[in-house]
């Protein structure tokens, strides 16, 4: 699961404590920036660019992936109940042709529910022009604040690497049979102040393995219409995940993937990715 | 709509899949207003996201809004809330447009069965349910009574049929019961009347606290549609 993070300080056992704003490594690594809070929703801006890509394609959803993490989980955690704070258990986004002509992006996010159990948050990303470009949503449970070890220091933050988004991510892809295979090791630039790797990267990685598995010669192009992720473990610093993208149905104007991510064998998430024609 | 003892199949309570025809219906409606000139609409995906208190709802109200349009298709969002105004689920549809006739809205009805009335939700959809190996495989085929206008099968109830089967496939002896918090589905291929629909369940992780299942819906072999369910315990 995706564990937020937080920082040592301010009381957080009180849920009215507003969430301390870190900007760690993907954050950086994705262009987010301008994180700001309200009573029950967040707000958070990215820039896009060149490397919002893979092999030359845009990349939609996968490369908003680490920005809806951000505002839908400070807006979730607004409705935590005392004493917790929150994993989250499925981040979705649909998005709209004009996502990947955008170059900078708004996301807001509004609690829409809450119980003792969690909490569920809708979020709208809109580009430079106040067009709505995606819509989102994160449901969120909440887990007792003493289990996830708040103490943290501020992250060091390395080099940010250049190119496409496989090459940010510092992954390689492979075909294994019918399947295609993105691989990753956990590090810092991937990962949260907690040091466990931050959900918007699997939604990149599974993006871009789906993108890859998609992309069949003499076959219309597609691209992400859709994601839904479902985060089942944590990836700790320095695991190798593995994100296995198994194509459900590849028509000329229809594609439907299943990614699921694992380490060591055992599943960290399981990913469905609607793809549909491009423009 | 009305919901109560119906929602459910073999004593286990169906939330999200008893709304699929509501969503079905309230998102489409919506979008068919924002259709391009000379088309109509096909669904390429649904999704319903659930709150625990739908399952004590005696009455819904859906309201849809379309979020987006553009040359391809349409995007609209409903919410549902029960008869205290509680928001109990948001549901979704992406559309398509294509050419009026691609629907044909016309053909004749077959006469109308008896319906049934009574009974869970495996019993209304007249569904079967086995096992094969570890998958679960819900049986049914399509008839008037499950169809639109243009007779074939609705979209609402193939969400309906894999939330049945999902939730059979979560129900593990000695483990916590889950219920359906999201379902997602994408459709490949419509069902045709008198068609024979299997929907196969594959658990793809069943923990404690967390359950997500893959149906896959075919006829004679061809995916029609496939659906991603996530379950949480039951608060």
């Amino acid at each position: 699961m995706n564990h937020s993070a937080v920082s040592a300080g301010p009381d957080l056992n009180d849920p009215s404590t507003p969430s301390p704003i870190l900007y760690t490594g993907p954050e950086r690594l994705f262009r987010v920036r301008d994180i700001s809070l309200g009573e029950t929703s967040a707000t958070v801006e990215m820039d896009r660019g060149d490397w919002s890509s893979f092999e030359g394609r845009p990349i939609g959803a996968g490369a908003i992936g680490v920005l809806v993490d951000n505002v839908t989980s400070y807006a979730v955690v607004t409705a935590r109940q005392p004493r917790t704070w929150f994993v989250s258990t499925e981040i979705t986004i649909d998005t709209f042709p004009e996502l990947l002509s955008a170059t900078t992006l708004r996301a807001e996010a509004q609690v829409v529910h809450g119980d003792s159990i969690g909490g569920f948050v809708t979020a709208t990303v809109v580009d430079q022009n106040e067009q709505l470009v995606a819509v989102a949503t994160q449901r969120a449970r909440w887990v007792p604040l003493a289990t996830l070890g708040m103490t943290l220091e501020p992250p060091t933050i390395p080099d940010l690497p250049q190119g496409d988004l496989l090459e940010m991510l510092g992954a390689t892809l492979r075909t294994d049979g019918a399947d295609t295979v993105l691989s990753l090791d956990s590090h810092e630039l991937l990962e949260n102040a907690q040091h466990t790797m931050k959900g918007g990267i699997s939604i990149a990685a599974a993006d871009v393995a789906a993108t890859a598995a998609l992309s069949v010669e003499g076959m219309p192009p597609l691209a992400t219409a859709s994601l839904r992720i479902g985060y089942t473990r944590a990836v700790l610093d320095g695991n190798a995940v593995e994100y296995r993208a198994v194509t459900k149905h590849r028509g000329r104007s229809l594609g439907i993937v299943e990614v699921t991510a694992s380490v060591a064998g055992k599943t960290t998430a399981v990913i469905h990715i609607v793809a549909n024609p491009l423009g | 709509m009305d919901y109560g003892a119906w929602a459910s199949d073999a004593g286990r309570p169906i939330g999200a899949g008893a709304l699929g025809v509501l969503v079905d219906n309230a998102t489409g409606y919506g979008l068919v207003t924002a259709r391009q000139p000379g088309t109509w609409t096909i669904s390429t995906e649904i999704t319903v996201d659930v709150f625990p208190e739908l399952l004590g709802a005696t009455n819904l109200v859906a309201e849809s809004s379309v979020d987006h349009i553009d040359a391809v298709g349409g995007f609209a969002t409903a919410r549902i809330s029960d008869q205290n105004g509680t928001l109990v689920a948001i549901g979704t549809q992406r559309c398509r447009w294509v050419p009026f006739g691609h629907t044909d809205m016309n053909r004749e009805s077959s006469p109308t069965p008896a319906v049934p009335t009574e009974g869970d939700l495996r019993t209304l959809l007249g569904a079967t349910l086995r096992t094969d190996g570890e998958d679960h495989v819900l049986s049914l085929t399509s008839r008037h009574e499950l169809e639109n206008p243009s007779r074939i099968m609705h979209g609402g109830i193939s969400i309906t049929a894999a939330d049945v089967v999902a939730t059979a496939a979560l129900a593990v002896d000695g483990m916590p019961p889950l219920a359906t918090a999201s379902l997602r589905i994408g459709y490949t291929r419509a069902v045709m009347d008198g068609d024979l629909v299997e929907y196969r369940a594959v658990t793809k992780h069943r923990g404690r606290g967390l359950g997500i299942v893959e149906v896959t819906a075919s006829v004679a072999g061809k995916t029609t549609a496939i659906v991603h369910i996530v379950a949480n315990p039951l608060s």
